[in-house]
């Protein structure tokens, strides 16, 4: 046997590897599953099509809210509220019972005033506080009966969940996002669903504009810094090519984790080596696993070799919530803030 | 007559050595880092006995020598001769050539106890050492425990019905099976319900080195140091097993208490091992079985020579762990079992044709 | 040889053993003195391996085993074993242990758990590799040996135990004629001096009769009858306890045991075929028989032989030529015309004999419509091609079987089978059990030196034609026409 077709194969081996890796990571981080996604026009022409044949009377509540027609779904134009007012009718809000198999998905639902129609979150649902988290809905597996006993008129899933066409129960998918369009979109869809579209276009917009300011309000400095954005303690990383990666990108930080999983095999997930990061030696460290595993800017500060990390001894460690640094929903401006502030602070020194 | 007994020759011992000390050496140049090969190996020697060598390295150099490396080779010498000799120990306690350190539960064990830490949120790192690594020990050996109460429990009904002793060491095999079944089922079942730890969890049951030091390392040598030297010396009475529990008992051996000591011994380092490296494959099944066909049948050879050669594979094996895909980890179990099963493979064919 | 002993080496007190239900030994004693050879027999299940069980200890038995005087089952393994050995009926073979290395397990009780053997072991364990000429198998993998080398190799490890008693389980079941031989003259030696006492559980009467010197008969779980063998192994206790009907004969003090082969007695063979004919009969020959007349070895009836009224036609015979002299295939022959006479079909096969030798027999059977075959053709006989002898010969005796068994004659004459059998071309065992397993009607003569003994046991007439001279060895060549 040569080299050359063993290292292929360990290649493709720890591929697949990389793959279970990474589809545990999303599950960690929000409980959900990601494969296949499903395009927001085709999405949105199901859901007008769907609010079409459930419509009836408006409701006086609902009065400046109507279903969206695709091509304001596409353009996020979204506020022209008298186009929409010509739509038919939404479904009767009482008769909305939406079951959360998404954490994302039940933030963003609460935050477009649609946490009423939540009948039930899964058990990785932990935000807002009063959303109604039940621990036997799992993604792992996923008990479609269980789903059904809620009476739900829609499911909002990060993957589809076999069976709940077979009893006609309408299902929405919003997989992982892979970029911040992706997480508008989402819930922009949700508030098509739930008949919230004005308070979910303005979320979007609020989001948008709140980033920008931030963005725009950051003194970043001439050298690009870098950072290293971890998982868990075994160093589990994510890098540029994932969706906290662009989180990081809006400042301009340079991510060390990049040369990890340079062609993706790992899917933006790579295991880094101890000894690598220290050489790195990144700027910044973002610890997006203080909940799962603890980890403080001290645990840190005491691992074998890490005393000396330029990160360590400038105190740059930046403890994030293990969700709000994963989930790319509302809070999603509160993690671009947390970043702001860690550049604002950061005690780089010039030499560097 | 010139034939002698089955010993372990001299030769062997230089050479294993000789492979030990060169799979070391390897293993220290060799990083994600390049550093001055000779500065690593002076380093190393200084971390030894500090003071006492100039490496001539960089401080951040000396630290990733001394604090990174050096603890993960010393590591994986360790865990890698703990497993072997554990696993030779219980093939040949069993006489189950498929018997591996994990035959008695000792993995379902330790998985369950590492993923109650997890779960509970047990496994922060805070204080001196992990709680996850005294969950998984202390799981790693109830699981044994039960699997030998419930053994001794069924091959006691099956030795009042006149059965021959040998049914205790396949009592104990498939009670160790149940308890496995058992403890996995639980650690699925904390594991759904627990999702945000799954990956934690499906980290520390893939095994590794990753981010060991010192720590495990101080954690894992004195029990390591125990058991080992006291299993080095047990390969006659393995011998003796080897001919069945009711022969080995007319030879005049207490065959139950024999099994008892020895199984406990090498729970106790099997669980040492998975406390601090998680379950790392293949090793304590295929070392075993290599050093049988390489060096003879005898396990007055094979117990002392897997210590050898388990611990050169496993520190060659951390070092395609962390270089292959460089700077990425690659876990340590899918080297093993990678590039342990064919090579396993071409042995026994050379052994076979022989 | 009585029980007036001094201290017993063995001494067995009321051992039962029972599995819930069952009682699968009840209350045996029996004493065993220094040096002697004590041979348990006994039908199947009737508890002859737990009784050896029970006294090693590897079963729990109820009741009390003393060796000099010393009860066995309250000691520690490693004390029992320096007490008795035990060589098992299968031992378990690790595989690739070498010889040496088997042996020596035999010093474990002399060592401490954790201690390596010392010199003074290996030097212990040579010593009895030699004794019984197994050094040069030292090396060897115990896997690889044959069945008579591994048994040695077995009891080996036992006497590197070094232990005044030893017990062995159907030592030489597994072994053929001469090896079952071997082993048990071994064993005898072994305990010449005294030092060493044998229980040994045996399968084969005749053999525990030989070299033991009592017999136990076991049956169901209680001792049915001990003593010497011509007290114990009786017509009537055989019948009783085995349900079988045998022959017994003293051979120069030797009991002998051979079934009786009796077949049912519908019959349709002529008339004056029966009465010329023995009812089927027991394997001895006078010679023996009277032999073992003159011999004051013991006062039993020499030989039993079935009731006179048992007397019965048999559909067909065996029949055996065997012995050095000249004549066995010319009587066959004779009795191949016999057979044409009452328009039977008869078929003779010549196994080694071929091509122009037989002229004179093949030429006038198949002038006869004798079915003839030469199985003979094709033969080698140089040794390095002796696959390509068993080749042939199993393929002559493919033929020979399918012959006799399609039933299409009444006769069939299997010429010079007996040396297949002798060197070992073909089986011995599917020989007798196709003779054994016939269709009724079919008779069969076999000729040829040496009849083995198994060929003996299944035939119902056995001939040696004993040579008082001949011609050839006076440099007189054969002589056509007389000689073939």
């Amino acid at each position: 046997m040569t080299n050359r077709p063993r290292s292929a194969a360990v290649g493709s081996l720890s591929k697949l590897l990389a793959l279970v890796l990474a589809l545990a990571l999303v599950a960690a981080a929000c409980g959900d599953d990601t494969t296949v996604p499903i395009t927001a026009e085709a999405q949105a022409a199901s859901d007008a099509i769907d609010a079409a044949e459930n419509g009836d009377e408006p409701e006086e509540a609902m009065e400046d809210e109507a279903i969206a027609d695709e091509d304001a779904m596409e353009d996020e134009a979204m506020e022209d509220e008298d186009a929409m007012e010509d739509e038919e009718a939404m479904e009767d809000s009482a008769d909305v019972r939406i079951v959360s198999m998404s954490p994302t998905a039940t933030e963003m639902l609460f935050a477009i005033g649609a946490g009423d129609y939540v009948v039930a979150a899964d058990n990785n649902s932990n935000f807002p506080a009063d959303a109604p988290t039940n621990a036997d809905l799992t993604n792992f597996p996923v008990n479609v009966e269980g789903i059904i006993s809620f009476e739900p008129t829609l499911v909002v899933t990060s993957s589809p969940i076999e069976g709940l066409a077979a009893v006609g129960i309408e299902e929405l998918v919003l997989p992982f996002a892979a970029t911040f369009d992706d997480a508008y979109t989402q819930i922009e869809q949700l508030g098509a669903a739930t008949g919230q579209i004005g308070e979910a276009a303005e979320l979007v917009s609020e989001m948008q504009s709140n980033i920008a300011a931030i963005v725009e309000g950051t003194d970043t400095p001439d050298t690009a810094l870098t950072y290293y954005h971890e998982l868990d303690d075994t160093l589990f990383s994510s890098t540029s090519s994932t969706f906290v990666g662009q989180v990081y990108a809006l400042f301009g930080l340079e991510n060390v984790a990049d040369a990890a999983d340079p062609d993706g095999e790992s899917f933006g997930f790579p295991q880094l080596n101890a000894e690598f990061l220290v050489t790195a030696d990144p700027d910044l460290i973002f610890l997006a696993d203080t909940v799962c595993c603890g980890q403080t800017a001290e645990t840190v500060a005491a691992r074998p070799g890490w005393d000396a990390l330029a990160a360590v001894t400038n105190g740059n460690i930046i403890e994030l919530n293990d969700d709000v640094a994963s989930r790319w929903g509302p809070r999603l401006v509160d993690y671009v803030q947390a970043i702001s502030d860690a550049i604002a602070t950061a005690n780089v020194p010039v030499a560097n | 007559m010139n034939a002698r007994p089955a010993s372990i020759r001299v030769s062997w011992i230089v050479g294993g050595v000789a492979f030990v000390l060169g799979s070391i050496a390897l293993a220290l140049v060799i990083g994600p880092t390049p550093i001055d090969r000779s500065g690593v190996l002076i380093e190393s020697f200084d971390a030894a006995l500090p003071g006492s060598f100039d490496s001539g390295l960089t401080d951040q150099q000396q630290s990733i020598v001394a604090n990174l490396r050096l603890p993960r080779v010393v590591l994986g010498l360790l865990v890698g001769a703990s497993l072997s000799i554990s696993g030779a120990t219980f093939q040949g306690v069993f006489r189950n050539p498929l018997a591996d350190p994990y035959l008695l539960g000792v993995a379902a064990g330790g998985g369950l106890g590492a993923t109650i830490a997890f779960v509970y949120g047990l496994g922060d790192g805070q204080g001196w050492f992990d709680l996850v690594q005294v969950f998984a020990f202390a799981g790693a050996l109830s699981a044994v425990f039960l699997a030998w109460v419930m053994g001794n429990a069924a091959s006691a009904g099956v030795t009042e019905l006149g059965g021959d002793r040998q049914s205790s060491a396949t009592s104990l095999i498939l009670a160790g099976v149940a308890v496995a079944s058992f403890f996995t089922a639980i650690q699925s079942f904390l594991q759904q319900r627990n999702t945000e730890d799954i990956r934690q969890v499906y980290t520390w049951l893939l095994g590794g080195l990753t981010t060991s030091g010192w720590t495990e390392v101080i954690l894992l040598l004195p029990i390591a140091t125990i058991c080992v030297a006291l299993l080095l010396p047990s390969g006659r009475m393995l011998d003796v097993l080897a001919v069945g529990d009711d022969e080995a008992t007319m030879l005049g051996m207490s065959v139950n208490r024999v099994r008892l000591a020895l199984v406990v011994i090498a729970s106790l380092l099997t669980a040492s091992a998975v406390a601090v490296s998680g379950l790392i494959a293949f090793v304590g099944l295929i070392i075993p079985h290599t050093v049988r066909l390489v060096f003879g049948s005898s396990y007055r050879i094979i117990v002392p020579m897997s210590v050898i050669v388990g611990a050169g594979f496993l520190t060659l094996s951390d070092l395609v762990a962390r270089t292959a895909l460089s700077p990425s980890e690659l876990p340590i179990g899918v080297v093993t079992a990678f590039f342990g099963a064919p090579f396993f493979v071409v042995i026994l064919r050379t052994a076979v044709s022989r | 040889m009585n029980q007036q002993m001094q201290e017993p080496a063995l001494s067995v007190t009321n051992i039962s053993f029972r599995v819930k239900e069952a009682t699968l030994l009840d209350g045996i004693s029996f004493d065993v003195a220094p040096g002697e050879w004590i041979s348990i027999i006994g039908p199947n299940g009737a508890g002859k391996s737990t009784l050896l069980r029970s006294i090693s200890g590897a079963s729990r038995a109820r009741g009390n085993v003393e060796v000099f005087g010393e009860p066995l089952m309250n000691l520690a393994p490693k004390d029992r074993a320096k007490r008795v050995a035990w060589v098992p009926q299968t031992p378990t073979v690790p595989v690739g242990m070498s010889v040496i290395d088997y042996v020596l397990l035999g010093r474990t009780p002399y060592l401490h758990p954790l201690a390596s053997p010392s010199k003074r072991d290996v030097a212990t364990t040579k010593d009895i590799l030699e004794e019984l000429s197994l050094e040069s198998f030292a090396r060897r993998a115990v896997e690889t040996l044959s069945g008579g080398e591994r048994q040695r190799v077995v009891i080996a490890r036992a006497l590197a135990q070094d232990t005044p008693i030893i017990l062995l389980d159907e030592p030489t079941s597994a072994l053929d004629l001469g090896h079952q031989q071997d082993v048990l003259l071994r064993l005898d030696r072994l305990r010449a001096n005294g030092e060493r006492t044998i229980i040994s559980t045996m399968h084969d009467l005749t053999l525990a009769g030989h070299f033991a010197d009592r017999v136990l008969m076991l049956s169901k779980g209680t001792v049915a009858s001990i003593g010497p063998a011509a007290e114990v192994l009786t017509r009537s206790n055989i019948a009783e306890h085995y349900g079988a009907d045998v022959s017994i004969t003293n051979v120069r003090g030797t009991i002998v045991i051979s079934p009786t082969i009796s077949t049912p007695s519908s019959f349709e063979l002529p008339e004056h075929f029966n009465q010329h004919h023995t009812p089927p009969a027991k394997n001895t020959n006078s010679e023996t028989e009277s032999s073992s007349m003159s011999s004051d070895a013991t006062a039993e009836p020499v030989t039993e032989t079935p009731d006179k009224e048992s007397h019965r036609v048999a559909k067909s015979l065996v029949l055996v030529n065997t012995g050095d002299g000249k004549g066995k295939s010319s009587s066959a022959f004779g009795m191949m015309i016999r057979g044409v006479a009452r328009d039977w079909n008869v078929a003779v096969v010549q196994f080694v004999k071929s091509g122009d030798w037989n002229v004179g027999e093949e030429k006038v059977g198949r002038q006869l419509g004798v079915d003839w075959h030469n199985e003979g053709d094709g033969f080698t006989w140089s040794s390095d091609d002796l696959e390509h002898d068993k080749a042939i010969a199993q393929a002559g005796w493919d033929n020979a079987k399918a012959l006799i068994m399609a039933g299409e004659h009444q006769l069939i004459i299997l010429d010079e089978l007996t040396y297949l059998i002798n060197w070992g071309w073909i089986d011995a065992g599917p020989v007798y059990d196709t003779i054994t397993n016939r269709p009724k009607h079919v008779s069969i003569v076999v000729t040829g030196r040496d009849a083995p003994q198994g060929l003996i046991d299944v035939a119902d007439t056995v001939s040696e034609v004993v040579k008082v001279k001949h011609a050839f060895d006076n440099g007189i060549l054969a002589k056509r026409g007389l000689d073939y």
